[in-house]
């Protein structure tokens, strides 16, 4: 049994437009991702526009993993511990401080228990490297040079 | 309306009720399912620590209905503009009821990973994300898009479009156009919305 309802013009327009309005925002969307997949993003590399506001004891014949943080991220300081707590064979486990504009203050350092530290003062992380995700693992090789990101577990 | 259109309305209304009745069960059920569900989770993940166990499981509670709540309005809006009733209420519940089939393949899934030799019989029921171990090739985040894709998935979507074609009185062709469309845009809008969300950075 077909249920037909009348429904005025304005409704049935107001309607439409709705609809109009969800498939124009799925639309958008495509078009940032698009936008957002072509565009060429930096290497991610060890040295300056990065601090090294804490250096490492001891060298490494194996590379550096470093975990973004940011300090106010319980989740990341987390996993930096006990990535830092059972560092890989050879590897030494930093940090590098991110989304964090101004230079982090002592309590924030002590917080951080690994070695070494980078803070990346100019937000290049998130704007030149298009990296997005706190808790990852940046891994470098002995040189320096960016091998791959993973996750800390 | 002549006189067999007038038995088989008279026939239909009963029906009609003993199904939400059911309905009404079901949903019931699904509640309960998905806050056992929810308190099994949140233990594993050590919730019982900072956040109360019933307060995560509501919060899985109240999530399912919410997403269940916009999806109902979602149809209900589109047939009303189209010039057919569907009743929302009625809808929801069923659409709540019907969520016992995600419910079920979610058990399927951690069978699966209890039972990694029944991943690849279980797949085509359960989900192509049973596979991913076997194709390591394919994006990390297709795996969490479409990796719900099976058998159950295709039984909730056209179940979800005869609780439609029977709800506005309608054939069932245009309800399961609407449905599967539906379906594939919040999955590619999910999916363009989760590389977004992690840019450059590994999805797990």
């Amino acid at each position: 049994m077909r249920r037909a309802i009348h429904i005025s013009r304005g409704w049935r327009l107001a309607g439409w437009l709705g609809w109009a309005f969800a498939w124009a925002a799925l639309a958008a969307l495509g078009w940032l991702w698009h936008l957002d997949r072509t565009r060429v993003w930096q290497t991610p590399g060890l040295g300056a526009p990065l601090v090294l506001v804490r250096t490492a004891t001891a060298d490494s014949s194996a590379g550096t993993w470093l975990v973004a943080v940011n300090p106010d991220c319980a989740n990341c300081l987390r996993a930096l511990a006990r990535l830092a707590a059972r560092p890989p064979r050879g590897l030494r486990v930093g940090a590098l401080i991110v989304d964090t504009p101004r230079r982090p203050g002592a309590a924030a350092l002590a917080a951080l228990r690994a070695a070494p530290l980078w803070w990346d003062a100019r937000g290049d992380w998130r704007r030149r490297w298009g990296h997005r995700v706190y808790g990852e693992v940046l891994c470098f090789d002995p040189r320096g040079r960016y091998v791959s990101t993973r996750f800390a577990d | 309306m002549d006189s067999s259109a007038v038995t088989l309305a008279a026939h239909a209304a009963p029906d009609h009720h003993r199904l939400h009745r059911m309905n009404v069960f079901l949903f019931l059920i699904a509640l309960a399912s998905w806050w056992e569900l929810g308190l099994r989770q949140g233990g594993e993940l050590g919730a019982g620590q900072q956040l109360n166990l019933a307060v995560a499981a509501t919060i899985m509670v109240l999530a399912r209905l919410s997403a269940s709540a916009v999806e109902a309005l979602a149809y209900t809006l589109w047939w009303r503009t189209r010039g057919a009733r569907l009743p929302y209420a009625r809808f929801f519940v069923a659409l709540v009821a019907l969520s016992l089939v995600d419910r079920f393949a979610q058990s399927l899934v951690a069978l699966a990973g209890r039972a990694p030799a029944l991943a690849p019989w279980l797949a085509p029921v359960a989900g192509l994300q049973l596979l991913k171990d076997r194709l390591p090739a394919v994006e990390p985040d297709l795996w969490v898009v479409f990796g719900s894709l099976g058998l159950l998935t295709l039984a909730r979507i056209a179940i979800t479009a005869w609780l439609q074609s029977a709800g506005t009185g309608r054939g069932l062709r245009g309800p399961l156009l609407v449905t599967t469309l539906a379906w594939l845009a919040t999955r590619v809008a999910l999916w363009w919305a989760m590389d977004l969300f992690r840019g450059m950075s590994p999805l797990r």
